[in-house]
């Protein structure tokens, strides 16, 4: 059952007003969804904003081919499918999959743009959220511009090596999706990694050897 | 030669496998083998983790996952 003190507890909401945990309270629904479970399907129609209470979840999109290409990673106190909301008719521009298990909050359109309209609070950490998801495409465009394949996986690597405890593991498909190439070049570029000295592959290990080379690379 | 737990070598998914040898076939080491129709990790210890395994399977029965982690 979905209470005020659950949504105080999500970073998103906590400086929210008593009055505005109570409207969306009685706007929205909690549903649970296994790993590997798909959320939404890009292309279908868009009928709800949603809001990471538990879990992560992947934002992608994926070619005819099956190449999939991970545009997000969203956890908890994070929002997705907030953007299409604000069209008539909206599509979902994306597909959504639960990586981990996740409980999702979901506020279906007319009453996200109702709380929106009436709740100033909430319509701020909204247009907040709107800020960093920006800055953050503003980064992939530049990243996917600017930057060599070899130059992304540096930067993946030493991003995901920062993250310590917190990061997860990855397949080298995983990864390919993650930094906008396929398999078998990341396999290719790893064992130059490897052979340039930069990483060690240990067992299931990719362990960053040279910070200050790799970094280098990440500007390439 | 390093000696592998389970835990380090790549997850196969015994309910996708079809068996196919697929797998076995890629492995540079010759940690696998087909025995009576069923999937068999005979050298767990020779496993170096390359991911070939992974690539080569048409199911997507095999998962090879990397921690990515700062040396200690």
């Amino acid at each position: 059952m979905l209470s005020i003190d659950v949504l105080k507890k999500s970073s998103l909401f906590s400086g929210l007003l008593p009055a505005t945990l109570q409207s969306i309270c009685d706007s929205s629904s909690i549903k649970q969804y296994p790993q590997g479970a798909t959320v939404l399907l890009e292309g279908d129609p868009a009928k709800a904003a949603y809001f990471v209470l538990v879990g992560e979840v992947k934002i992608y999109r994926m070619t005819v081919e099956g190449r999939e290409q991970v545009l997000a990673r969203m956890g908890c106190g994070q929002s997705f499918n907030t953007v299409p909301l604000f069209h008539v008719n909206p599509i979902q521009h994306s597909s959504v999959e639960a990586v981990l298990e996740s409980i999702l909050l979901s506020i279906p359109q007319k009453k996200f743009l109702w709380l929106l309209q009436t709740c100033p609070d909430f319509g701020f950490i909204m247009l907040q959220d709107f800020a960093t998801r920006l800055e953050k495409l503003t980064d992939m465009v530049e990243n996917f511009a600017l930057h060599s394949v070899r130059g992304r996986l540096a930067g993946f690597l030493l991003t995901q090596a920062d993250l310590g405890n917190q990061a997860r593991r990855f397949t080298q498909d995983e990864i390919a999706r993650e930094i906008g190439t396929v398999r078998d070049v990341v396999g290719r570029l790893l064992k130059s990694f490897v052979d340039d000295g930069l990483i060690r592959r240990d067992g299931r290990r990719i362990v960053l050897l040279d910070q200050v080379r790799l970094e280098t690379e990440a500007k390439l | 030669m390093q000696s592998n737990t389970l835990e380090e070598l790549p997850a196969f998914d015994m309910q996708r496998c079809n068996h196919c040898g697929a797998c076995v076939l890629v492995c540079p080491e010759g940690v696998l083998e087909v025995q009576d129709e069923q999937l068999a990790i005979v050298h767990p210890e020779a496993c170096t983790c390359c991911a070939a395994c992974e690539a080569a399977c048409p199911e997507n029965a095999i998962r090879c996952e990397f921690e990515i982690t700062w040396d200690d």
